[in-house]
């Protein structure tokens, strides 16, 4: 299982590198700019464009393979912010309790009620064109509340462990156990969650660009599949529509199955059982 | 009472408590309407240094909230502990950090006292880390001494493995490397040996009296095994719901014990070759009696001796039979011929 996702995210890394290849080539292959002078509408695949062209003529498998870079770029860069925010705002929830503690979940639910899309459609609109950074922060900002309870409810049950209290009793600073005691026993749960927060800031990326919101400075597939249906080629161009969507699902699928595996590979314990059995 | 205080240096003890309290609240908004668990109830003891004491008592006697008020998990609702003279009840920043390197505790299950991330050099290495000791190569060779006291043998092929790749009495002889690794002046143990099995057991008595010897230090070995605390200890003190029942040698109080509680521990050891034999002292009651805690004797309830005009209504006060022997009993005076 967890081959199978590194297999994929292999290959979806290998077309994130890749994809600055096309334009070095030739500078029609530029997946925003390069137009094929001699074409002016939506060609299927030929030996000159494999995935053919655009309506205005530009390369889709070069839009395609920028598209797996952009992927990467929004969907780890939110998910990363996202559960750092969560896990330092679940630790110190969980350690601290009382206040501190009522003052952050509530938090986290009035964040966790929004719809992340909606809001940040409303968002989109109140603002103007959003940057694709800008949306990255908007899905991190949003998204952190889910990691913050499932962290806080695992520091809950590590803080009465008598490691904890042993560390305690040894001196350490309020400070020292969050660091050095509770987060390497809740960042393997942390990265797992980095990984379905992965896939669901690439799906919320998606799902802005298709609906018209995205960055139009960037090539995303859910900004190629907008073009495919603004321009009305949804069920002339099967070429152009089923690539970008089978990407989002494979890519997020390879994420999801990296996710269950890790959570194998950085806990000691299976670790152990893998060797002895 | 001062048992303690006959000792020959005039210095103060390891351990003093002043009526102590500490009460648990249960679920509710407000303190009316909230259960209470009286854990500890004016609780008065005073431990000698460099001596073995052994607190005995029934799950649930309040023995390990004591042990979490000594080395300050936890902080008592009122009176004093006095370590080593100085009152630490109430202290924190600096003071704290400086008692912290004096009191060690090492707990019941080490399955959950170490930290399955850290390896067994950086568990035994932390307290030096936080308290600044030992600093550049002197480090290294201060945790391998100090494994090596343990019985960790040979240390050095321990430092890198990590808290799952150790047997249950590895794993509480590096909880105690932990503890010792700081030279501290009080050890506490919490039922040290009650997850492991017997042999391992004997072998970390036999390591908790052999460094208590070399250190010349002050170990609480808590326990609900008088066996066990007449074994190890020096001295013992007897507890039973939050009160201190009895205390004294621990020869007296195992071979002459006055409180009924304490003659029930006895009763309940199991003995072997004897099988059918009567109890020495009977003093537990089969039905327990409907009791009012808020002024009679704690062990009302379950007392056979227990007389309803006097027991119920009253609290005993500790009567002194010498040699730091007390017992909180009416009737401990002439439980001697009750032990016929």
């Amino acid at each position: 299982m967890g081959r199978l996702g590194v297999l994929l995210l292999a290959l979806f890394a290998l077309m994130a590198v890749g994809s600055f290849l096309p334009p070095l080539i030739d500078p029609m292959y530029h997946p925003m700019t390069g137009v094929d002078p001699e074409i002016t509408r939506a060609t299927p695949p030929s030996w000159r464009h494999w995935l053919g062209t655009d309506f205005i003529g530009r390369d889709l498998l070069s839009q395609l393979l920028a598209g797996a870079r952009v992927a990467f770029m929004v969907g780890i860069s939110a998910a990363f912010v996202s559960v750092v925010i969560g896990t330092a705002l679940g630790l110190v929830a969980g350690y601290a309790g009382r206040w501190t503690d009522t003052v952050l979940m509530r938090l986290a639910d009035m964040i966790m009620v929004m719809p992340t899309l909606l809001v940040v459609l409303m968002m989109a609109v109140f603002f103007g064109q959003l940057s694709i950074w800008s949306i990255v922060l908007m899905i991190a900002l949003f998204r952190w509340p889910g990691v913050s309870r499932v962290i806080r409810s695992r520091t809950l049950t590590l803080k009465h462990r008598p490691f904890i209290e042993a560390a305690r009793i040894a001196g350490a600073s309020h400070l020292r156990i969050l660091i050095v005691h509770l987060l390497p026993n809740v960042l393997p749960l942390a990265l797992l969650y980095m990984t379905f927060r992965v896939t669901s800031a690439i799906i919320i990326e998606a799902a802005l660009a298709f609906l018209g919101f995205g960055d139009p400075g960037t090539v995303s597939w859910g900004m190629m599949l907008q073009w495919v249906w603004k321009t009305g080629h949804m069920s002339q161009a099967p070429c152009w529509l089923l690539p970008p969507g089978i990407c989002i699902s494979l890519l997020t699928l390879s994420f999801y199955l990296l996710g269950r595996a890790m959570d194998e590979v950085l806990d000691p314990r299976l670790r152990k059982e893998k060797g002895v059995g | 009472m001062n048992p303690a205080e006959s000792n020959s240096e005039h210095e103060a003890p390891a351990i003093a408590l002043d009526y102590l309290r500490r009460v648990y609240r249960g679920g509710g908004w407000s303190d009316l309407s909230a259960d209470k668990v009286v854990a500890l109830n004016n609780v008065t003891l005073s431990i000698p240094r460099n001596c073995i004491f052994g607190l005995v008592g029934e799950s649930g006697s309040g023995k390990s909230t004591l042990a979490r008020l000594i080395v300050r998990l936890e902080q008592p609702d009122r009176g004093a502990i006095r370590i080593n003279g100085e009152d630490i009840a109430r202290v924190c920043g600096r003071p704290l950090k400086r008692f912290r390197r004096r009191v060690q505790m090492i707990f019941q299950d080490p399955y959950q006292s170490l930290n399955p991330y850290h390896s067994v050099r950086r568990i035994v290495e932390e307290p030096l880390v936080i308290h600044r000791l030992a600093p550049g190569g002197r480090r290294r060779s201060k945790i391998i001494d100090t494994l090596a006291m343990v019985g960790i043998q040979p240390p050095e092929a321990y430092l890198c493995r990590y808290p799952h790749q150790l047997s249950g009495g590895q794993r509480q002889r590096v909880a105690i490397a932990r503890a010792m690794v700081l030279d501290p002046d009080i050890l506490v143990a919490d039922e040290p040996t009650s997850m492991l099995d017997a042999s391992i057991s004997a072998q970390i008595f036999h390591l908790l009296a052999d460094i208590q010897q070399r250190h010349r230090m002050t170990l609480l070995f808590i326990t609900h095994s008088l066996a066990a605390a007449h074994y190890l200890c020096d001295t013992i003190a007897v507890m039973y719901r939050g009160h201190i029942v009895e205390s004294g040698p621990a020869r007296t109080v195992i071979g002459n014990p006055k409180h009924p509680y304490t003659q029930a521990l006895l009763d309940a050891l199991p003995k072997f070759g004897q099988h059918g034999r009567e109890h020495r002292f009977d003093t537990l009651r089969e039905l327990e009696l409907a009791a009012s805690f808020t002024h009679g004797c704690i062990f009302y309830s379950r007392c056979r001796r227990a007389q309803a005009h006097l027991c119920a209504h009253r609290a005993p006060k500790r009567i002194s039979f010498g040699q730091g022997h007390s017992a909180a009993c009416f009737f401990a005076a002439d439980a001697s011929n009750a032990s016929r």
